[in-house]
């Protein structure tokens, strides 16, 4: 057990958690920057998915990563303005709409995957490399952890904070804010309602496919079947326990790293307790987290509510 | 050439006309008001201006060239600015983000200081004050309205559209707004007013228009009009038995009660608060020491500026909030603890000034929100099921006794969402004004509606009181306080100034008590 104490330990499991955690905050920026502007996109996972496939599919064929990451980018994208067409031009049910996106998601993907393959296993794609970034990268504990990674994982932290910015700061955020909490009232001033909710579509798009592309051209580089497992829905968890705000979303995601990490570490050391309940742990926190922040509600008020124009 | 003409503007909705052939203009430096009958068509109309409603036909000409404003966006390009009936601000925003919410002179990065300070400049050279950080959904109705007009004055506009605007304002607060009116028109504006007072009209206004039922009327110069043929135009007849009462005047109004010494001293109280204090909260007023009482059969009116505890008064009676402390007793039995609904059966009922969230369901049809109160209860229950037949019978018969009209086709299983504001509110009234209670806590019940309605309503709280009920009225408009009340109460602060009786009232006093001034020094 005393191996659980070092510093290298606390280092390694850090820097799991943060690995763990990046996809997520991928998604879930896109989720937050989305359900801002009003529309929740439950197909999150399904963003995610098309844009690990594509990714994967646009790396393998052009042996580019730049090329996989734009194609991941698009994979998402295909499927938040599927969203969009559905939520914003029909004003239909945007939770319905979210869950047929998932499943259209495997659906497409699994299938396209099998056409690709034709049964056999694929070899691994290259993946992004990882830069130090001196100084940063040697502060104990947490150096290695936040500074030693990727360049997509360093356009993350930027996001974060420019999109904090945004909200906090900028005419354009407070406008987005407003399309979410009161339509109406952003009509009136004269904010066009529709546009705004499709531009957080499309950021949405990009962020969630970019978030699968993530896992495979930075972690594993291989595509499986209905890879994500899950991590779209926690995705969404981590906006409302993060309170609609980047920074709150990246600390939740943060926090389901950690217990994901750790069951995994316990996992390998052995911790006589049955893996299945330990692969249980980050989930279960997730319920536990909710029910702390129960009756804080950030929801932004129309959420989920499609907007008629020209309707009282 | 006119800086606004609206030619022959047709509107319908599901087939009935809102806007039947109106022609519509406006002027630098003129005030221009439009006058009618709830349901007329005025908010259609001025919507359909700032680019909220398509016309179906019809077309506008701006600064003599054709326009049509798709959406409010170009019409604030324009330079028109609309204060909506029924609020357009964001709730979870604080005042000055509502101010500063697409505001042209923002730049990418909002300077909330150098806004902050522009939004109290302009808040004090207007006379309307307003917190910049608080948050809108803990204000007021009323100071709402002025967050609402100081928005539309912070933009560069040359037409201003106010759609009832001194519907909850304090009389003060009128004069001061009026006589800002009278400076903007000065200043070359033009300026829409819609108000259903007719002493408002003649006071402010060049010229008027009036419809009815959709279709424009008549159009006078206010100076060669008066407000008998103004009523004349909008109600297509004569006013039979109906007079509109004007400040301090006192025959025409409902049957005003007797002075206090003429009254029996052994009037049973039906609604006693005794020492009722409510701690103020991060955006609520406190309530200080309130003691009080409503006997059977009178009717107390509250007077006072918007925001010194009125909202909280009357939840704390209605069930919506707990007092801190103190006592709360109806017919003589404490129920300070009990919930809304008992409070509700054993016969309080309530008459919201913020109509769309406290009172009303607004996606729910009119059948349904005429019986949210009761839909548990005999004749509408009949064990876990409700009784639509029942249900619909209730609203076939309010619809008509309190003259609720639903444009379209689709009766009272109309949204409620659709209905003109003045219809709005008298559903509310139509529910709460049941045989069954006992005390009515009425917060600017006649809010919006036009002065048949408002004389309608005003007589129905007179006959609950003459049936041996009581009534809180609760007004910032100190007419219609004056019209009715036997004794009135005036609040400041959370705290009872004073309670006058009917002969005492004095429109100076009562003017000073709502500002703070203590009797001693009166
Ligand atoms: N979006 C809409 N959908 C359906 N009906 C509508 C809509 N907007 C207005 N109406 C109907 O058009 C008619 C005119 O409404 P409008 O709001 O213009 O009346 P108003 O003159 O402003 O009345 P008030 O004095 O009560 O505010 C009403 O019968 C209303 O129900
Ligand atoms: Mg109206």
């Amino acid at each position: 057990m005393s191996q659980l104490f070092t510093l290298s330990f606390f280092t390694a499991f850090l820097a799991a958690a943060v690995r763990l955690a990046v996809p997520l905050i991928y998604a879930g920026l896109g989720e937050t920057i989305a359900e801002k502007a009003g529309v929740i996109n439950i197909g999150m996972e399904g963003v995610m998915l098309d844009g690990a496939f594509f990714s994967f599919a646009g790396a393998w064929y052009s042996g580019s990563l730049a090329v996989g990451l734009l194609c991941g980018i698009a994979g998402g994208v295909l499927m938040s303005v599927l969203h969009g067409v559905i939520c914003i031009v029909l004003a239909q049910d945007q939770t319905v709409s979210g869950l047929a996106i998932n499943m259209f998601a495997l659906g497409l993907t699994s299938f396209l995957f099998k056409l690709m393959s034709q049964g056999q296993s694929y070899q691994q794609v290259e993946t992004f490399e990882t830069y130090a970034i001196p100084g940063l990268s040697k502060i104990p504990l947490i150096g290695a952890a936040f500074f030693e990674k990727d360049i997509l994982c360093y356009l993350l932290y930027i996001l974060l904070i420019l999109f904090t910015i945004f909200y906090k700061r900028t005419d354009l955020g407070l406008s987005h804010i407003a399309v979410g909490e009161a339509p109406h009232a952003a009509e009136s001033a004269g904010i066009p309602v529709h546009l705004f909710q499709w531009t957080a579509l499309l950021v949405n798009g990009v962020l969630g496919g970019i978030g699968g592309a993530y896992l495979v051209l930075v972690q594993l580089g291989v595509f499986t079947e209905n890879m994500i497992s899950g991590r779209g829905y926690i995705a969404l968890a981590a906006v409302i326990l993060g309170r609609h705000m980047p920074l709150g979303m990246f600390a939740a995601a943060l926090l389901f790293g950690l217990a994901n990490a750790l069951q995994i570490r316990l996992q390998t050391i052995g911790v006589s307790v049955s893996p299945y309940l330990l692969a249980i742990l980050p989930y279960a926190m997730t319920l536990l987290a909710m029910l702390g922040a129960a009756g804080r509600s950030s929801r932004p008020e129309s959420l989920g509510k499609p907007y008629v124009r020209g309707s009282r | 050439m006119p800086l606004l003409e609206m030619r022959d503007i047709c509107k319908s909705f599901s087939g009935v006309y809102a806007n039947e052939n109106v022609s519509f203009s406006a002027d630098k430096g003129e005030i221009h008001a439009l006058l009618g009958e709830n349901g007329a068509g005025k908010t259609t109309l001025m919507n359909i201006l700032f680019g909220l409603y398509q016309a179906d036909s019809g077309e506008i000409l701006w600064k003599g060239k054709p326009a049509e404003f798709a959406s409010p966006r170009e019409a604030i390009e324009a330079g028109i600015g609309m204060v909506q009936q029924h609020f357009s601000l964001v709730r979870n925003l604080t005042v000055l983000d509502n101010m500063i919410l697409n505001y042209s002179g923002n730049r990418f990065f909002l300077d909330r200081k150098k806004e902050r300070q522009k939004l109290l400049t302009l808040s004090e050279r207007y006379g309307l004050e307003v917190h910049p950080d608080a948050r809108i959904a803990d204000l007021s109705v009323g100071e709402r309205q002025r967050v609402e007009i100081l928005k539309t004055l912070y933009r560069e506009i040359e037409l201003l559209i106010l759609d009832e605007p001194t519907g909850v304002l304090t009389p003060q607060e009128t004069s001061q707004f009026f006589r800002m009116l009278k400076d903007l028109k000065n200043e070359g504006y033009a300026i829409i007013i819609i108000t259903h007072r007719m002493s408002e009209i003649l006071e402010i206004s060049d010229r008027v228009t009036v419809l009815r039922d959709g279709k424009k009327v008549a159009e006078h110069l206010t100076a060669e009009t008066n407000a008998d043929q103004l009523a004349h135009d909008m109600i297509g007849r004569d006013l039979h038995g109906l007079t509109y009462t004007e400040f301090g005047e006192k025959e025409g109004a409902p049957a005003a009660g007797e002075s206090a010494d003429k009254r029996d001293e052994n009037r049973q109280p039906v609604l006693e608060l005794k020492a009722i204090t409510r701690r103020a909260g991060k955006h609520t007023h406190a309530l200080r020491d309130i003691s009080l009482c409503v006997h059977a059969g009178e009717i107390l009116g509250v007077a006072g500026v918007e925001g010194n505890g009125q909202k909280e008064l009357a939840e704390v009676i209605t069930g919506l909030k707990q007092a801190t402390s103190g006592e709360l007793l109806l017919d003589g039995k404490e129920i300070g603890h009990a919930s809304v609904r008992e409070r509700y059966e054993s016969g309080i009922s309530y008459i919201s000034d913020d109509r769309q969230s406290d009172s009303l369901i607004p996606d729910m049809n009119i059948s349904d929100n005429l019986m949210l109160r009761d839909y548990a209860s005999p004749p509408y229950a009949d064990g876990l099921l409700i009784r639509r037949g029942a249900v619909k019978e209730n609203a076939k018969d309010k619809m008509k006794e309190f003259e609720v009209r639903a444009s379209g086709t689709q009766g009272a299983e109309t949204k409620v969402r659709l209905l003109s504001g003045g219809n709005q509110q008298k559903l509310i009234i139509a529910r709460e004004l049941s045989d069954r209670s006992r005390l009515v806590v009425a917060a600017q019940p006649t809010r919006g509606l036009d002065i048949g309605a408002t004389e309608f309503v005003r007589e129905r709280l007179v006959r609950k009181k003459e049936s041996g009920g009581a009534v809180l009225l609760i007004s910032a408009d100190l007419e219609e306080i004056f019209a009715i009340s036997d004794r009135v109460a005036v609040l400041y602060d959370g705290r009872i100034m004073d309670i006058l009786d009917r002969n005492e009232l004095d429109i100076r006093r009562i003017g000073l008590l709502m500002g703070g001034v203590t009797k001693e020094s009166v």
